[in-house]
């Protein structure tokens, strides 16, 4: 995984959840997973990439951290449950982070286009790669909850051989 | 996910009845046929969400509790009607919640651009909200659609691209103004209040 990859995605993660969140989330250190499946719990979400990169980001969040953020977003005081306003709330979150990382890796040479995400819920989540592209996670700290951004990507032409 | 075409019509025609057997003295607005997808309910109405879920396994799916401002700086605005076309629930219900506390009327709220290029037509609104990338017809397309049929209505182009090209061939379909998502209030009230105060008629954009 290249730094010009990378950067575009920390950018978006930092500006768009301090724009909608109105807290700047503590970016980790990413680390490389040691490969598949890995599991998480709480919420995941994933966008698909294709174009000059292609694979796939899934952005992982923990259940109060999900909520914290759903209610910060759809300005109520607080939520019980992840229902379809929150669900799709956190879609669209997702959906700006990705689609703001584009604009930079755009400047950084690679035009790519993004799927509409899906969101899952539950616990002990597996999520695995036919590809087996690796995947470097991103962790961040907001509201008091953590939360994973998985970037599985590679060049075009490099996925599935 | 449920898919988003197995939703109800975004527009329910004539609910009152109905909710006033839900919500005993719910105080509804009078003109409750144009509340598109949803109801509007006085602030002071005290809705709990089991009445919400109710009012939902009736087909309808918002709700608007009247907060408006009656500050004056929103004469421009207020009871101008909108429809909100969006594939994302949680984009539409913001945006419909931002347009009715500046006193507008959101009158259909679409999933797509088809839905609302229909809601468009039944409505003559005075300001769409339309998303540009949509799961079938384009934006852009239902945009240009919109410019020529309804040539007064401002159109409001909304998206994450902030690539120029979209941004330009948007402006060339009819847009009058377009915005990157997220898009929040403090921003979003002067742009629209500076497309409504450009009053002149003949204002081809």
């Amino acid at each position: 995984m290249k730094a010009e990859y990378l950067n575009p995605f920390l950018k978006g993660i930092s500006s768009i959840l301090e724009e909608v969140v109105g807290e700047r989330p503590a970016l980790g250190r990413p680390f490389l997973r040691p490969g598949y499946p890995y599991s998480v719990d709480g919420v995941a979400i994933f966008i698909g990439v294709t174009g000059h990169l292609s694979g796939q980001v899934v952005i992982c969040i923990q259940d109060a951290c999900a909520r914290g953020i759903a209610a910060a977003m759809l300005m109520e005081g607080s939520i019980a449950k992840l229902d379809e306003y929150a669900q799709s709330a956190l879609a669209e979150l997702v959906n700006m982070i990705v689609a703001s990382a584009t604009i930079g890796l755009a400047e950084a040479g690679y035009r790519t286009d993004i799927t509409p995400p899906s969101v899952v819920t539950g616990e002990k989540i597996e999520i695995s790669n036919q590809a087996k592209i690796p995947t470097l996670a991103i962790p961040l700290t907001i509201l008091d909850g953590k939360i994973e951004v998985n970037l599985s990507l590679v060049e075009a032409g490099a996925a599935g051989k | 996910m449920q898919p988003e075409n197995a939703e109800k019509k975004p527009y329910v025609k004539s609910v009152r009845s109905r909710i006033e057997d839900i919500v005993p003295g719910m105080a509804v607005a009078e003109d409750i046929k144009n509340a598109a997808g949803g109801i509007i309910v006085a602030a002071d109405t005290f809705l709990t969400r089991a009445h919400i879920d109710k009012l939902r396994d009736c087909g309808i799916d918002r709700l608007y509790i009247q907060t408006c401002d009656m500050n004056k700086e929103f004469d421009p605005l207020r009871n101008k009607r909108a429809v909100v076309v969006d594939d994302s629930l949680f984009f539409r219900h913001m945006f419909s919640k931002m347009l009715y506390r500046m006193g507008m009327f959101v009158c259909g709220e679409a999933p797509t651009a088809e839905d609302g290029l229909e809601a468009a037509s039944v409505y003559c609104p005075e300001l769409v909200v339309m998303d540009i990338h949509l799961p079938k017809m384009d934006g852009r397309l239902a945009i240009k659609h919109i410019h020529r049929k309804m040539p007064q209505t401002k159109i409001l182009a909304v998206s994450t691209d902030m690539e120029k090209a979209t941004i330009i061939e948007a402006f060339r379909t009819g847009a009058n103004d377009y915005m990157v998502k997220p898009i929040k209030w403090d921003i979003l009230k002067p742009r629209l209040l500076k497309l409504f105060s450009e009053n002149d008629p003949n204002s081809a954009h």
